[in-house]
């Protein structure tokens, strides 16, 4: 059977009806006319290029759909969360202070911070981004509870003091991200309010935390599981090694009670975490993802180094004040991320319809940018906002906020933060490195080189206006070439 | 099961004087499942992934710890992917590259140069003029931003590490070929394409099928004629599975003295089991647009409006990713009002066996090669009723009755002939089940890979 034979006009028919535009070309002709018109052989070769020889064919145009936004979390819950959280936790200082002085309770600020806040880029590195966190995170639920419930254990197994409370605030600032991720942000701040509660009630401190650790951990276990779909496999034997590797060592260093081994330990601990977080991903061979959150645990942890290493910073020694001094820049932070959430979308919606000319063009005015620049804004404002209301509202309370310049150095090292995040998560990490190190540079510098400091805060303040300044301008070329950065940074990781 | 996976397992089975290595290369992120074990013989070697985020292997990375980023990489693929004009030898010489260093490969994709360097080639390529090629649709930022991760992935394929063998035998026209181009120029080891469906072809039926812009169409099917373009002219042997892909092949300018037709072969039954006369109609395929299963049931519906009692049985999984179209065949399975009278039977391992149970063998596809369903039924002697597409028409010949594809009418009327009128449909049967034993037997298929393989091997004995 050779098949039906068609006229010009019959194949351009049966093309217009199965394609309902002209063909793209005489091979698209050929294709349908021999799948769908059943004619074989050479002859449909001739016949498709008779057919699109003869007509003149208008230029094609693509009618482009706007992609979807992102999801949008539950913005207001996630910060009256996260408001919660650090009111709470300011709350907590004075009765720690009292009870086990300010050396100590500084102290392990000193160890929590930074490891707290690489894990949180950690997870956000890891986990946070991509196609199904959820299960993800549900895959490494054992090593992740694990390592939480060590850190959180620490204060029942008689470790030194600030050692216990190190662990016990990581273990806490952790847990409080798990959760808000799954979307109990509020119940996490629940937790934190009451274990405030109890401190003012003078329960003893290590009790209080102790418990509420405990329990957050509980609730990040359940949370993943659930969110997974069950308890098996969350256990799974590659996480289970390098797990038990790690509370043996932790348990080791607690039995000989020396602060090296303790300090191996914790250190072990997120070693441990990561190889664990690194060995096993069978959905993808993740490589290049490894590599990024080795990346961004060294960023965050940077940013919380950056946070402790300026020593006019007394974080436990000025009672709440820092912690206090924390939140506009924390809040600003907070906002400005949520705009810069819709960053790909914008880029992608921008390029729409665009010439393949416009490809490479720079300008300074394009989507991107004004978005970037919409999220300075809403980071300054909020920053320059809420820290004059904490002013005014120390003022009018009677407690003390402390000076101006301590809240400036905060906002200086949280937007140098956000800056260095969006630099990582466009695909810069060695400049965001380098910001990072620049920032611990110039704070490590004014520490040892300029004696006694110039006003409080002020490594922090110009540590932080230097990374600052370098990411801004860094993302800003960046971002003024929307089709470049699309292509060479987001798209090709 | 499909048909080609069916096939790699008779030739791995079958050629046991082979060491096989099997390098597949697949869409990153779905675990999946080996189909069939594999034989002492053969070995599966690491996987490439597209679309994923697998690194090359350590070792190749150390080997070009020096390595010089070749920004204008992204250029040099558009052009001799997508250009009308393009030539081998750059390709190849750009292919090869991204082997020997393969951490360039990114380095070079992330540059500003590289980037550049494939705006201002796509540019040219949009400007060149083809008689064949029709009106180029207008290419945004957006498009192009596209093209550039897919042409990434075209880099990444190639430093995939493959192994080195004495023949690279590729089973389709499209991005299996990548690391047999590179191996060609590297070790020079020959290469053997077959082709099932004609990868080009396929390529095209999808973007006519599915919904998407003139400039995705465009890039998605020019990539599809580069690769092809590529391998026709790469390839030392082509072996199409059937007569109408030879035509295909040689319309796309490949010289006539390459193909080497080998058909499929399948295990032919000693007598075959007379068929069960309960007016059941059994069909063998993938539930996927190109088996257009929409036309098969209603073909059952119009059989069904005739003869009420007959029944209908489909045997396939979902084609992966086309679970959009799965819903439709059920959606429009209930619309039709069936009922019983057609049920989706899913995956079986025992295809002689299902179709041993039909009086009539059913396939409507839009595109075929040499179907192995199609020869399983005639080598139970069972009638068969399809469309006329690949190598169907030369293969049903005689044996069976052929409509256009999409013919729902002329389908029925051919099932109802053959349900109502059992001496045709027992004598169209036994001339299938004859002419199979003399043309389409599997040893005949392995012998003539065998032969071939030597050939490519040792051509100085050959």
């Amino acid at each position: 059977m050779r098949g039906p034979t068609f006229t010009d006009d019959e194949a351009w028919a049966l093309l217009d009806a199965r394609l309902g535009r002209d063909p793209q070309d005489a091979l698209e002709a050929t294709v349908v006319l021999e799948a769908w018109g059943g004619i074989q052989g050479s002859e449909v070769f001739e016949l498709a290029a008779s057919v699109v020889g003869r007509r003149d064919g208008n230029v094609p145009t693509s009618v482009y759909q706007r992609p979807h936004d992102e999801e949008r979390r539950n913005t207001v819950a996630d910060l009256l969360a996260l408001l919660v959280a650090i009111l709470s936790v300011a709350a907590w200082t004075v009765p720690l202070v009292h009870e086990v002085g300010a050396s100590t309770v500084n102290r392990s600020l000193l160890f929590a911070l930074p490891v707290a806040i690489a894990f949180q880029w950690i997870l956000g590195s890891r986990y946070f981004s991509g196609g199904s966190p959820s299960e993800a995170l549900g895959r490494h639920a054992g090593i992740l509870v694990v390592a939480l419930g060590t850190l959180a254990a620490l204060p029942w197994v008689g470790v030194s003091l600030p050692w216990a409370l190190s662990g016990v605030f990581a273990s806490v600032w952790i847990a409080g991200t798990l959760l808000a991720h799954h979307r109990l942000g509020l119940l996490y701040a629940v937790v934190v309010a009451l274990a405030a509660v109890a401190l003012h009630l003078e329960i003893p401190a290590m009790l209080v935390l102790g418990v509420a650790a405990g329990f957050l951990v509980v609730a990040v276990f359940c949370t993943l599981v659930l969110s997974r779909g069950g308890i098996r496999g969350s256990l799974a034997t590659p996480q289970l090694v390098p797990a038990a590797f790690m509370v043996g060592l932790a348990g080791g260093g607690i039995a000989f009670s020396v602060p090296w081994a303790v300090y191996a330990a914790v250190v072990l601990v997120v070693v441990a975490a990561l190889v664990a977080v690194f060995a096993d991903d069978p959905a993808s061979q993740a490589g290049l993802v490894h590599r990024r959150t080795v990346v961004a645990g060294f960023l965050g942890g940077g940013i919380g180094v950056a946070l402790v290493l300026d020593s006019s910073i007394g974080w436990a020694i000025d009672g709440s004040t820092p912690a206090l001094a924390l939140l506009p820049a924390t809040v600003g932070s907070f906002w400005a991320s949520r705009r810069l959430l819709s960053l790909r979308m914008t880029l992608t919606a921008g390029l729409l319809g665009t010439s393949l000319a416009t490809a490479d063009a720079a300008s300074w005015g394009n989507p991107a940018v004004l978005l970037f620049r919409g999220a300075l804004a809403r980071m300054g404002s909020a920053t320059v906002v809420l820290s004059g209301l904490l002013v005014a509202g120390g003022r009018a309370g009677g407690f003390d906020t402390g000076p101006v310049t301590l809240l400036l150095a905060l906002g200086l090292l949280s937007a140098a933060g956000l800056l260095v995040s969006l630099l990582e998560a466009l695909g810069s990490t060695c400049w965001a490195v380098l910001c990072v190190a620049v920032v611990l540079g110039v704070e490590a510098a004014m520490r040892w080189l300029v004696s006694p400091p110039l006003f409080a805060g002020a490594g922090a303040t110009v540590g932080g206006a230097v990374a600052a300044t370098l990411a801004f301008v860094l993302l800003l070329l960046r971002l003024r070439t929307p089709g470049r950065l699309l292509a060479t940074q987001l798209w090709i990781r | 099961m499909g048909g080609v996976s069916s096939w790699c397992d008779l030739l791995v089975h079958g050629i046991d004087t082979v060491e096989w290595r099997i390098l597949p290369i697949v869409a990153g992120g779905v675990p999946r499942e080996p189909l069939f074990k594999l034989p002492p013989h053969a070995r599966v070697v690491p996987r490439v992934e597209i679309w994923s985020e697998m690194r090359v292997p350590i070792g190749v990375h150390r080997l070009a710890s020096r390595v010089e980023v070749q920004t204008g990489l992204p250029g040099i693929l558009a052009r001799e992917l997508l250009s009308p004009e393009a030539r081998l030898g750059p390709l190849v010489s750009a292919l090869v590259s991204c082997r020997l260093q393969p951490s360039s490969i990114r380095r070079a994709f992330r540059s500003a140069q590289g980037w550049k360097s494939f705006v201002a080639a796509l540019s040219s390529v949009m400007s060149e003029e083809s008689s064949q090629a029709g009106s180029s649709p207008l290419l945004g930022a957006l498009d192009a931003a596209l093209l550039y991760q897919m042409l990434y992935w075209v880099a990444r394929t190639a430093a995939a590490p493959a192994p080195q063998v004495d023949v690279s035998h590729v089973t389709a026209a499209g991005w299996a070929v990548i690391p047999a181009l590179v191996n060609q120029a590297l070790h020079g080891t020959p290469l053997l394409l077959t082709e099932h469906g004609v990868y080009v072809r396929e390529a095209y039926l999808a973007a006519a099928r599915t919904p998407m812009t003139a400039a995705s169409r465009f890039i998605a099917t020019r990539l599809a004629r580069g690769l092809t373009r590529a391998a026709y002219a790469a390839a030392d042997v082509i072996s199409p599975v059937s007569d109408a892909n030879a035509v295909w092949e040689r319309s796309l300018g490949v010289d006539s003295g390459k193909i080497e037709v080998i058909y499929n072969g399948v295990r032919i039954p000693g007598t075959p089991a007379p068929p069960p006369r309960k007016r059941r109609v059994v069909s063998v395929g993938r539930i996927d647009p190109l088996k257009d299963v929409h036309t098969m049931l209603r073909v059952a519906a119009d059989v069904a409006a005739r003869l009420p009692d007959v029944e209908f049985r489909h045997y396939g999984p979902v084609t992966e990713g086309q679970e959009a179209y799965g819903r439709s065949c059920y959606a429009l399975l209930d619309a039709l009002g069936l009922g019983d009278r057609f049920r989706f039977m899913g995956r079986t391992t025992d295809a002689n066996g299902v179709v041993r149970d039909a009086d009539v063998v059913l396939m409507t596809s839009i595109s075929e090669g040499l179907p192995l369903s199609i020869l399983e039924a005639m080598a139970q002697a069972r009638p068969v009723v399809a469309t006329g597409v690949g190598g169907v028409p030369d293969l049903v010949r005689g044996c069976g009755m052929v409509a256009p594809p999409g013919d729902v009418h002329a389908l029925g009327s051919a099932v109802t002939a053959l349900l109502v009128n059992p001496v045709l449909a027992d004598r169209l049967g036994h001339r299938g089940y004859a002419r199979v034993r003399r043309r389409f037997t599997e040893e005949a298929c392995l012998d003539s890979y065998r032969a071939l393989l030597n050939t490519l091997a040792n051509p100085v004995a050959a």
